[in-house]
């Protein structure tokens, strides 16, 4: 299906391309446009709740540049200083990879102080040619995940011999009534097969499309119809201020494929607990080897305001209207930096997740895996 | 030289308020006898034809009046920058596929920029788009465009003439910021049945007109249809049937219609009734289709469909009171909508029979219908002084864009809707307007247009406006005359659009909540020169500012679908100010103008650009407009145009920086582009010369044009490419022998570079307009 809605939205933006200039040849070269262009500085933070504070430091550079390399892309003579609420707390300080294990890391500025939640942070970048940089943004509090749970059914597919289980997850969580939140949910997927009860289960997919009526509120039903997103969803708490609501995400999981068709379907309820806090222990448990039974994590993360503007700018490029306007013939479509320059990002989060185990998708029974 | 062939009698014309070039060329002919040439000053004849009594006046058989309409009118009308249009001067602009095209005609004009390359777009000193009001039979239309903008909905055929204003407007027009293009269709003939058959490189139309009741009611009736799907269909035929490894069918069709219908009664020399009618459709359709054959196992299909176009109908009574007050009444109905539609189905197939079909639909559409009921009267009081006054009142019905999406899969159907609030409005406009002349060399163009606009509703305002309008005319002797004036328009409905060509996605929606009138005032100041009645010359100036538009805002994606789009926009000013030079002539064997404009055009938004005032799009600083006609015998007619202009601009980033992949944790790994000024990037100068010759028989006339003679390939825009570069392999080895995987001499990479396009070639056409 996603491959489908790609086809048609190429089709869409070659419909306005073809018929545009139908019947004509297309010619184009390549030039150098004469625009007084300089390099500005930025920084990328990703402020995580409950964490130290680490920032990469850059500076821009042509469109036309060969080879885009790390010496060319980041700064390590910049001046990087932290603000909490207001007040210098101090000089971040240039960190190197110092081992062989860390030479992929990149060289950024670090701060020992731990980012809270509330707290309002502002990193200000100077760099003697390069100028200077700054942005602010607050560290939202950690989302109040209340229950995940799960409902499933296990169905046959008779036509091509397989078991599916299809299903709906629920996250309930509670808004805090006092504050503009911004959320992000994420459903990571264990790119592994996972042995359950003696059967391969395979991927578990999630339906972008006919998910909860709150992800509306953001992506207009057409527009989302020319998505091909995986399984990532960020909404703001406009029509869910300071209650409790359930998010529903509806799940196909495929099983392999039988000898003999079945038909056997089952349903089952998992509730899943012990939410877990802190970001990069999440992602780090995403791609680790968590398990036989565990396959995905659901992670609901509080974002900052700046963190939204971005993804949804994000989106916009993406959509039909951005890639008009790569071509020229819509207004142009950027990523949204909140910082003085225009790009890099300061963001903060403060993430809850949820390992899901294998049975949580699938029934507590399932028939005997093939031989 | 113009050549309006009146088959009406004088009389008749005279009594329908036509004027006519002062003076012009005549040629009548009674029945058996001889034809007779004369120069006549018709405004005399008229002012003889007045005091007489009708049943004294003799009948002529046919007048030809050799002239154009457009002679002296730049002299005579009040209004600066006011242009008259033949159906004949429409058609004989060379222009892109043969197809003529008033927009294209207009786009000639000092002062008028055409946007992209190719496509109608109309933007009037320094204006927007959607700033232009186009009045068919005086009823209003929005969107004007087939085949996403590159032609018009006015098939030129059913044109009988067309005003455009663009500087000074007179009182009675309002409704949009920047030029008002006043077209009228024609009537049938008296005279017998008359039509043409034409097909051309992309349409054919059939046009066919005459009596219906003797000197009392007549008809005609045009349609036009492209046939572009005609070649597309079976083309995807074709590449499908000898693209043996794929399954897939594919359909791409496309077509575009418009239909004109007028039936005109005479109840009396008094009273006429013209109920006209108009219906304009372009469709796309495109679908690709999978598994259809017996083998298949698994079956696709994925479509689009979209679907936009105008439909009017309208009567307008024609009552002349007395021989000082005639009068228009207009009931109209139109409704404009625009559709976009996008499905999906995939099943597993066995034994040829599908199971478990998946299906999935969306769509987005958007319309608005008017209904409205116009009087217009013209009172001329005195030789000296004519007033001109109506009202009108338009219920407006809005949808602005509403999408909508359909999944069905085994008895489990979702539907999810935008929760879009349907508009109702109602607009009132009154006005008065007075021609005054106050000596033989001066005349006065006064006058105001009240309106008034309101959307039901709880939190919309009621808007009105007050918009005055002078202008004058010195006219120091009889070869120059001097002109300025101030223009207060109003604007009420606008375009939202996220791109700059025609699509259904656009939206035409009314100012609501507190969102206040558009606004836009104008001084002109011209002068024209007319040593003998071969040669005009011209030259207007003006300023012009603009409050209250409204567009996009820079980060309107952030504002939820289900929301009032107007919380998507913000509002901002701009100015304009130029100059145009014109010198035309009018008359003789070769006719034709040369042009030049002087622009600076400009906005300023709060939520744009960070705040920031930056050029207009189509801020064209330099315009040149060289517009032949040499017509040297009746068969035969050649035309040319160049156009040469400052390039568009465009909004091009140069910098890049290093994003994070939104949900991840990690450093910048996805390039992006750093925000710049809006607009900061001018393309090259733009150039071209089109032509196109009329050759005449005796059942009709072929016309031959060639867009782009000289082939040359203008920029239309510019974008992020990779350009292949081949540099020296290090590791080739000459002593073995080339191999073009391993042992190659160059090694070629794909190295980021901005790309120029340009679309338009050199484009021949031809067509046979059969003439019965």
């Amino acid at each position: 299906m996603a491959f489908l809605k790609q086809y048609i939205k190429n089709i869409a933006l070659g419909v306005a391309l073809v018929a545009g200039f139908m019947c004509t040849a297309c010619e184009k070269d390549f030039f150098s446009p004469d625009i007084d262009s300089k390099p500005r500085i930025y920084y990328i933070c990703m402020i995580e709740a409950g964490e130290q504070i680490d920032a990469t430091v850059c500076r821009t550079y042509p469109y036309e540049t060969k080879e885009v390399t790390s010496e060319l892309v980041l700064v390590t003579d910049a001046s990087v200083e932290l603000f909490v609420n207001g007040k210098l707390k101090e000089t971040m300080k240039l960190t190197l990879p110092e081992t062989e294990e860390e030479s992929e890391t990149l060289p950024y500025y670090h701060a020992d102080y731990v980012a809270q939640p509330g707290d309002v942070i502002k990193i200000v970048a100077t760099h003697p040619t390069l100028g200077k940089v700054e942005g602010e943004t607050e560290v939202p509090d950690y989302p109040n995940l209340k229950d995940v749970f799960c409902e499933s059914k296990l169905d046959t597919d008779p036509y091509n011999n397989n078991y599916f289980s299809a299903g709906t997850l629920s996250v309930k969580f509670h808004d805090d009534r006092d504050l503009t939140n911004y959320y992000l949910l994420d459903v990571y997927t264990v790119s592994k097969a996972v042995k359950y009860q003696g059967w391969d289960i395979g991927i578990i997919t999630f339906d972008r499309f006919g998910s909860d009526p709150i992800f509306q509120e953001h992506i207009a039903a057409f527009d989302q119809a020319l998505e091909s997103k995986s399984s990532r969803w960020v909404f703001s708490d406009r029509k869910i201020n300071g209650t409790d609501y359930t998010l529903k995400v509806n799940f196909e999981g495929w099983m392999a494929q039988l000898d003999d068709m079945m038909t056997a379907p089952k349903q089952s309820t998992v509730k899943c607990s012990n939410p877990l806090r802190n970001t990069r222990a999440v992602i780090s448990m995403g791609s680790a080897d968590t398990g036989d039974d565990t396959c995905v994590f659901v992670c609901l993360q509080n974002i900052s305001a700046s963190y939204y503007r971005f993804i949804m700018s994000k989106e916009a490029e993406e959509s039909f209207s951005g890639g008009l306007g790569e071509i020229g013939l819509a207004d142009k479509s950027f990523l949204k930096s909140n910082l003085s320059t225009g790009a890099g990002l300061l963001a903060a989060r403060a993430a809850t997740m949820v390992p899901i185990p294998a049975q949580a998708f699938y029934p507590e029974t399932l028939p005997p895996p093939p031989h | 030289m113009n050549r309006t062939s009146i088959s009406v009698p004088l009389l008749l014309l005279v009594a329908a308020g036509w004027t006519a070039p002062l003076p012009a060329m005549a040629a009548s002919a009674q029945s058996g006898k001889k034809p007779k040439k004369e120069r006549i000053d018709i405004r005399q004849r008229i002012k003889h034809l007045n005091n007489s009594r009708e049943d004294s006046v003799r009948v002529l058989e046919d007048v030809i009046v050799h002239g154009s309409r457009n002679e002296n009118f730049n002299m005579k009308t009040h209004h600066i920058g006011a242009l008259s249009l033949s159906r004949g001067t429409i058609a004989r602009t060379p222009t892109l596929f043969g197809e003529s095209d008033i927009i294209k005609t207009l786009q000639l004009e000092p002062g008028v920029a055409g946007g992209i390359e190719g496509f109608a777009g109309l933007y009037v000193h320094g204006g927007n788009s959607d700033e232009n009001m186009y009045t068919l039979d005086n009823v209003p239309l929005y969107q004007v465009n087939h085949v996403l903008g590159l032609f018009s909905a006015f098939n030129t055929e059913t044109i009988q003439y067309a005003d455009f204003y663009k500087s000074t407007f007179p009182a009675h027009l309002d409704g949009k910021l920047s030029s008002y293009i006043d077209i009228h269709t024609r009537e049938g003939s008296n005279n017998g049945f008359h039509g043409s058959f034409k097909l051309g490189v992309t349409s054919g139309a059939l046009n066919i007109e005459g009596p219906v009741y003797k000197d009392k009611t007549t008809f005609s009736f045009a349609i036009r249809r492209s046939w572009l799907d005609l070649i597309t269909v079976p083309l995807c035929k074709l590449v499908d049937a000898l693209n043996t490894q794929s399954d897939i069918s594919t359909y791409a069709g496309y077509a575009f219609t418009d239909l004109n219908a007028k039936v005109t009664h005479r109840f009396s020399p008094k009273s006429k009734l013209s109920v006209s009618a108009y219906w304009g459709d372009d469709y796309v359709l495109i679908s690709g289709e999978q598994g259809t054959d017996m083998n298949s196992s698994y079956y696709n299909k994925a479509a689009i469909d979209m679907r936009w176009g105008n439909l009017m109908g309208a009567a307008n009574w024609e009552y002349k009171y007395s021989p000082q007050l005639t009068g228009v009444v207009t009931a109209s109905a139109s409704r404009y909508k625009s559709k976009m539609l996008i499905g999906t189905s995939s099943a597993p197939v066995i034994n040829n029979k599908r199971y478990d079909e998946s299906l999935f639909r969306a769509g987005t559409n958007n319309y608005i219908n008017d209904y409205r009921i116009k009087g217009n009267w013209n009172w001329k009081s005195s030789d000296a002084n004519n007033m001109v006054f109506g009202a009108a009142i338009t219920l407006h019905d809005f949808m602005p864009k509403t999408s909508f999406q359909h999944t069905e899969y085994r008895g489990d159907i979702k539907d999810v809707r935008d929760n879009v609030t349907h508009l109702t409005g109602w607009e009132g406009n009154a006005y008065l307007e007075d021609n005054l002349e106050l000596t033989d060399r001066l005349r006065l163009n006064g006058g105001v247009h009240y309106s008034f606009f309101k959307i039901m509703g709880a939190g919309n305002r009621f808007n009105q406006t007050l918009s005055p309008r002078i202008a004058f005319t010195y006219t120091p002797c009889n070869e120059t005359a001097i002109k300025g004036g101030y223009s207060r328009t109003s604007q009420f409905v606008y375009q939202l659009s996220e791109s700059l060509i025609s699509l259904p996605t656009d939206q035409w929606v009314p100012i609501a909540g507190s969102q206040k009138p558009l606004i836009a005032d104008k001084i002109s100041l011209g002068g024209y020169w007319c040593p003998n009645h071969l040669f005009t010359f011209s030259t207007e100036a003006y300023m012009k500012w603009m409050q209250n538009l409204l567009e996009y805002r820079d980060e309107f994606y952030l504002v939820p679908p289900s929301d009032p789009w107007l919380q998507r926009t913000v509002a901002g000013s701009g100015t304009a100010k130029g100059i145009d030079f014109k010198l035309a002539r009018d008359y003789g064997k070769i006719t034709g103008h040369i042009s030049y404009s002087l622009l600076w055009a400009d906005r300023l938004f709060s939520e744009k650009n960070e705040g920031r005032r930056f050029p207009a799009r189509f801020d064209n600083r330099h315009k040149i407009n060289i517009f032949a006609a040499w017509r040297p015998s009746k068969k035969f007619e050649l035309s040319a145009s160049w156009i040469g202009m400052s390039g568009n601009r465009i909004t091009l980033p140069t910098q890049m920086w290093m994003a994070p992949d939104p949900g991840s944790a990690g450093n910048g790994s996805m390039e992006a582009e750093v925000r710049t000024e809006i607009n900061n990037y001018r393309l090259p100068f733009y150039h071209r010369l089109d032509i196109a010759a009329t050759v005449s028989n005796k059942r009709g006339y072929w016309n031959f044009s060639i867009f782009n003679v000289y082939c040359q390939s203008n920029i239309v825009t510019v974008g992020k490419g990779v350009k292949p570069v081949e540099y020296p392999n290090p590791d080739f080895k000459p002593s073995l022998p080339v191999d073009p995987y391993i042992n190659k001499p160059v090694i070629v990479k794909h190295e980021p570079a901005f790309v120029r396009y340009k679309f338009l070639p050199i484009i021949p056409s031809i067509s046979y307009t059969w003439l019965f």
